[in-house]
């Protein structure tokens, strides 16, 4: 019997542990269903499969690769293990075999990512005689190789950062690449949603607009994990028709979910034991057993806290910790570090991993029998991505989701049915989001000048005429041409608003070493002056932030707290543009200018997590022009009349009460991260002069999660009754409607009257 | 339920309008600039243009054989009536007329597609005369009419020289052709930088043309514009219609073509004659020569040698060693162990001392001398010693036991 089967049985028969299981899921082990290898792929390719023991093909691989040869776009859902390289790979390779000067493009959400796909890659390709020359060109790629992949590569690996500065900014060095491009390759396509992905869908604009240039039109092959819109969003970023391929054919193991609340330790306020301590026990205990486990946590912070919680945990000297070794992984790390981690993970000189989601994606480090959630990672797709990276073979495997005490967490694992229902959570992207589309025009300027009436793919003369009034075109002849000395796509980074990592330098005892960075957004929050930050379990205080500069030194520290940043932020309408009737229940769309301050931090205790003080942040506050829904609680909607029931006094603690729910659950249902969306209450709003809830877009510019929300409304609001009315604190906690708040002025937490205010509201607007 | 394109650009617009008031009204916070958006602006953008070409107000005489192209011939004296090759800065000399002396003035140092050349200067020897002509871009749209005119001085030359050409302005032509749809047709180049590079890279405050006139040709110039000013010169240019630094910018790339000529003539007679140089660089002139066969280098690494020039000595030891010289090689490394702790030559004295000499235990001493009086800090070297002792050692023994052996 395996280490995992004994594992589990004992967990089966312990009752203490059992009590706090509120899902075991027995996925049962599932028969492949296949189809025969086509008998147009060419034979070095068929051969090479069956040297490497392939006779057939899963059926979802056979239906992509004869769409692929009817000349289609496509999307095709791909759960952790199913083979989808082999989706890509085999039209792919046919066609460049058939056709001896095409290229194909293969775009990889993180450079990580791609250098792992290219060993998969020549796993096919150079154990035999295929003459397809695969090339791997991103940021790490040395000088002397640059070359011979841009003139010889006839696969080309690489991200879209690399794409953005390095390769469309210099299409005429790519000429034989372009003008012979048959095949883009977009993997994880999930994952550029949002900004991310409205950024992407400028990009692939950009390289479309290349691609006619030289006379060429790529066929896409996109692959998803599993949401509730792959098609829609992969059709939303490539701007074309999409054939949907969504059923898997891959065989699966025996795979156990195990969903545990850890138990109440204060049932008046909803306490309940941390989960960093209950997944670290988690992770122990399995690790004890010899079985090869991976923790993730949700944030850079919890990665180090757990790894360095294990690594004590397993300390002896005398048997040098049994000889297991565990590792933190996260953004943040320097390549060569995170390298080198993924290698001992493949070759099993490492046993235990805890990460961010940086290792969610397709890296490859091998066989993993358990997956530990420390907290549920944000979005159902990412969960069973992470739950997947258990058991990659067809053996049996197990993932447990240790709930934190956080809303979203106590919902799922109070309503597990809804992460085993169908998938409601989708992604949006809004590609004409202001700032990113003048970003991407400057670029593409930069790299064609624009002839008049040529769209992108819309009307863009007004932009085009902003650009050249801000003095970056010069609008001469018939064409928009690149006026100015810089090379714009040096100035844009793609990942968030802001263009440069802030990078962290520790300086202690005169040193001058450079240990990780950040993006300034972040950094905000995380390495204000005074903030401790945690890196590779070592120990930090930030000595000084330097955002113009882009610099943040700090010195070793052993200090026995963390610290955490308090946002404050104010709204001002800027213009009305429009109303939504959901049930009953208007909603106003506008523009709206958020300012966001960070002025002070809670210390707060390792261990007992228990705040023990304050400090203040001396930042410049952010401003940002964005979009917002208002939710006027008037007396002609349900929600107004409900909320006119609400005693006078009671009225802001529950509309804050509602809009930390709002903030919580939103998320889940509208496929972002948290922050990239805001929730505020008003009682009485200057501008609407009435009360009302703001739901707004976090990016410059808002990238249409705010108005895609009513779309979403009444699930939402429903989820958020749920999670209220089904709490098992009995007077409001930190997992449902927050924590008690000193300015409420009064010392109970109102959950049971926001609980019945949302009630009546979703009743009367049935 | 979103506002369409141009109802978010006003609304941009509006906001920016107002976070500029709300800015002279003292607000201590800025308006933010996403992403770089917003955040240059530029003055006069409205700027009535002059539909003629204000060419009268350019030195020179000038044309404009097609809209927005104007183009200045001029001839001067030939600095190569004259010339004489060493044969080794290039092999095979075409006839003069076959030569194009070339050089771009761009909008940007960082090339990319939409990196444009506005100014190309080309210098041609015609007997006794050298020719420049200078194309200049009036505006972006002439930039087809240039390129074809380029490319029938391309087609007429067989030889192209240049400054820092290879790197720089060859590609930036090559995609300045592509983009218009043009075969680029540029042959065989010649980039001055490199054998001033090797020459006198250690002579030189850095290989700047600027510095090298200066430094090497006793050219002065004379209100030179910096380089990094040019960019900005011409967009200014291209908004206001005119600007008064214009003709400094035209000059320094006329100045760049003829100081090329200059230069190749210097570099020249520099090579067949090198002692008129006083300040030569010895050591990387008896590099350069030998690098292309030529024997003088051997005399001028031994002149560096007697100057003490630590570089100099490792190389002439190495061509010794490489011709077979191995007696000479072997004085040379025992002087330079006599004067200084050298890792280098200490290592190749042992290897002389085992391998052409068989002298295992000469060998061996000197490798521990080297490991006794060696700081730590180069642990590569360090363990490479040891390797050698070691094996050394080996070998020694080795030696013993078959001299026992024959007892």
């Amino acid at each position: 019997m395996s280490e995992v089967r004994s594992f589990l049985d004992g967990l089966k028969n312990n009752p203490a542990f059992m009590d706090n299981v509120t899902r075991w899921e027995i996925l049962p082990s599932r028969e492949g269903k296949f189809s025969p290898i086509p008998d147009s792929l060419p034979p070095v390719v068929t051969r090479a499969l069956e040297g490497r023991g392939i006779t057939s093909l899963y059926s979802h691989q056979a239906e992509c690769y004869a769409a692929a040869e009817r000349g289609e776009d496509l999307c095709v859902v791909t759960p952790t293990a199913s083979g989808k390289t082999m989706c890509y790979n085999l039209p792919v390779l046919k066609t460049l075999l058939e056709e001896s000067e095409s290229r194909a493009l293969y775009l990889f959400p993180t450079k990580a990512l791609s250098q792992d796909q290219q060993s998969a890659l020549n796993d096919i390709v150079l154990s035999d005689e295929i003459p397809i020359k695969v090339s791997t060109y991103d940021g790490d790629t040395p000088g002397s190789l640059r070359m011979s992949a841009r003139q010889s590569g006839r696969i080309i690996i690489s991200n879209p950062d690399m794409l953005h500065s390095g390769i469309l900014p210099n299409h005429p060095k790519w000429i034989d690449f372009f003008k012979s491009l048959r095949y883009i390759v977009l993997d994880e396509v999930h994952t550029y949603r949002g900004v991310f992905g409205s950024q992407m869908c400028n990009l692939l604009r950009r390289l479309k607009r290349i691609a006619a240039f030289y006379g060429s039109n790529p066929q896409f092959i996109c692959c998803s994990a599993t949401i509730g819109n792959p098609a829609e969003l992969t059709r939303a970023i490539i701007e074309k028709p999409v054939t949907l391929v969504d059923n898997n054919g891959a065989p699966s193991g025996e795979k156990h979910l195990v969903f545990y609340n850890p138990p109440l330790v204060d049932a008046v306020q909803g306490i309940r034991k941390g989960v960093v301590n209950s997944s670290q026990q988690m992770a122990v205990r399995l690790l004890n057993s010899g079985i090869k486990t991976i923790v993730f946590t949700r944030s850079r912070v919890k990665t180090e806290l757990v790894a360095s919680y294990i690594n004590k945990k397993l300390q002896n000297v005398y048997n040098d910790n049994s000889r297991i070794k565990v590792e933190s992984y996260r953004g943040g790390y320097l390549p060569g570090e995170r390298r080198k981690i993924e290698k001992g993970l493949r070759d099993g000189d490492i046993q235990g991993v805890v990460s961010t989601n940086a290792l969610e994606l397709g890296i490859d480090i091998g066989g993993l029998d358990a997956a530990v959630l420390a907290g549920f990672p944000g979005s159902i797709a990412s969960s069973w991505q992470q739950a997947g990276r258990a058991g990659r073979s067809s053996a049996l495997s197990a993932a447990f989701f240790i709930a934190s005490s956080s809303p979203v967490d106590q919902y799922l694992v109070q309503t597990p049915e809804y992460f085993f229902g169908s998938n409601p959570e989708s992604g949006f992207i809004d590609p004409d989001n202001l700032f990113i589309l003048l970003d991407h025009l400057k670029c593409a300027a930069f790299e064609i000048p624009f002839r008049e009436g040529e769209g992108f793919p819309g009307d863009i003369s007004a932009l085009l005429a902003y650009l050249e009034e801000n003095g970056v075109l010069r609008h001469t002849g018939d064409s928009w041409y690149w006026a100015d000395r810089s090379y714009p796509s040096e100035q844009i980074s793609l990942r968030t608003g802001a263009a440069e990592n802030v990078v962290i330098i520790d300086t202690t005892k005169g040193r001058h070493n450079v240990i990780g960075e950040m993006d300034s957004h972040s950094a905000r929050e995380l390495i204000f002056d005074e903030a401790i930050y945690l890196h590779r379990g070592e120990q930090y205080i930030v000595k000084k932030l330097d955002l113009e500069n882009h610099l943040c030194t700090v010195e070793e520290s052993d200090v026995n707290y963390y610290t955490d940043s308090i946002l404050k932020s104010d709204i001002k309408v800027l213009e009305e543009d429009g109303e939504t009737d959901v049930k009953g229940q208007k909603v106003k769309h506008c523009d709206i200018l958020l300012r966001n301050e960070v002025s002070k931090y809670k210390k707060i205790k390792f261990q007992t997590h228990e705040n023990i003080g304050y400090g203040e942040i001396h930042l410049p506050e952010e401003e940002i022009h964005t979009r917002s829904v208002f939710l006027s609680l008037t007396d002609e909607s349900p929600a107004g009349r409900a909320f006119s029931m609400v005693p006078d006094l009671m009225q802001a603690p529950v509309l804050s009460r509602v809009a930390t729910l709002l903030r919580n659950t939103a998320p889940l249902f509208l496929l972002c991260r948290g922050t990239d969306i805001g929730v505020s209450g008003r009682v009485r709003d200057p501008h609407y002069e009435c009360p009302g809830i703001f739901v707004f877009d976090t990016y410059p510019g808002g990238i249409g999660l705010a108005d895609n929300f009513t779309a979403k409304m009444t699930e939402i609001l429903t989820a958020c009754l749920d999670l209220v009315a089904e709490c098992s604190c009995s007077e409001g906690c930190p997992s449902c409607v927050g924590p008690p708040d000193q300015q409420d002025q009064f010392e109970s937490n109102p959950r049971i009257l926001t609980r019945d205010f949302l009630r009546i509201w979703l009743e009367d607007g049935k | 339920m979103k506002p369409g394109l141009s109802d978010r650009l006003s609304r941009l617009k509006k906001a920016q309008k107002e976070a500029r008031k709300e800015g002279v009204k003292g607000a201590v916070s800025q308006a933010p600039s996403p992403a770089g958006a917003a955040g240059k602006t530029h003055p006069g953008g409205g700027a009535d243009l002059q539909q003629t070409p204000p060419l009268k107000t350019l030195k020179g005489e000038w044309s404009s054989p097609a809209p927005d192209l104007w183009v200045k011939k001029r001839i001067c004296p030939s600095p190569l009536a004259d010339f004489k090759s060493s044969g080794l800065l290039n092999s095979a000399w075409p006839d003069q007329k076959e030569w194009l002396f070339y050089d771009t003035e761009t909008t940007g140092l960082s090339g990319g597609a939409g990196n444009i050349a506005f100014l190309v200067g080309i210098g041609r020897p015609a007997g006794d005369e050298f020719h420049i002509t200078q194309f200049f871009l009036k505006d972006y749209p002439g930039e087809a009419a240039m390129l074809q005119l380029l490319d029938q001085e391309i087609r007429r030359s067989s030889l192209f020289i240049s400054y820092n050409g290879k790197s720089f302005d060859k590609p930036l032509l090559e995609t300045r052709f592509l983009m218009n749809r043009f075969h680029c047709r540029m042959g065989d180049q010649l980039d001055l930088l490199y054998p001033v590079r090797s020459l006198f890279r250690n002579r030189l405050p850095d290989c700047r043309l600027g510095t090298v006139e200066e430094q090497l040709l006793a050219i002065h110039r004379e209100d030179d514009i910096p380089g990094a000013e040019i960019p900005d010169i011409w967009f200014s240019f291209l908004k206001e219609g005119d600007h008064p630094d214009l003709n400094r910018v035209l000059e320094h790339n006329d100045m760049d073509i003829l100081s090329l000529a200059v230069l190749l003539k210097e570099l020249e007679a520099f090579l067949i004659n090198p002692r008129q140089l006083a300040s030569r660089d010895s050591c990387a002139l008896g590099r350069f020569l030998l690098d292309r066969h030529d024997v003088r280098g051997m005399e001028f690494l031994k002149e560096a040698v007697t100057r003490s020039d630590h570089k100099a000595e490792v190389f002439l030891s190495l061509q010794l060693k490489r011709t077979g010289q191995w007696e000479e090689a072997a004085a040379l490394w025992t002087s330079i162990l006599q004067k200084r702790l050298s890792p280098f030559a200490a290592v190749e004295m042992a290897k002389y001392l085992e391998h052409r000499q068989k002298d295992i235990s000469g060998a061996l001493t000197l490798t521990e001398k080297l490991l006794r009086d060696l700081p730590l800090q180069d642990q590569k070297l360090h363990s490479a010693l040891i390797h050698r002792r070691n094996r050394l050692l080996q070998k020694e023994s080795r030696l013993v036991e078959e001299a026992g052996q024959e007892d």
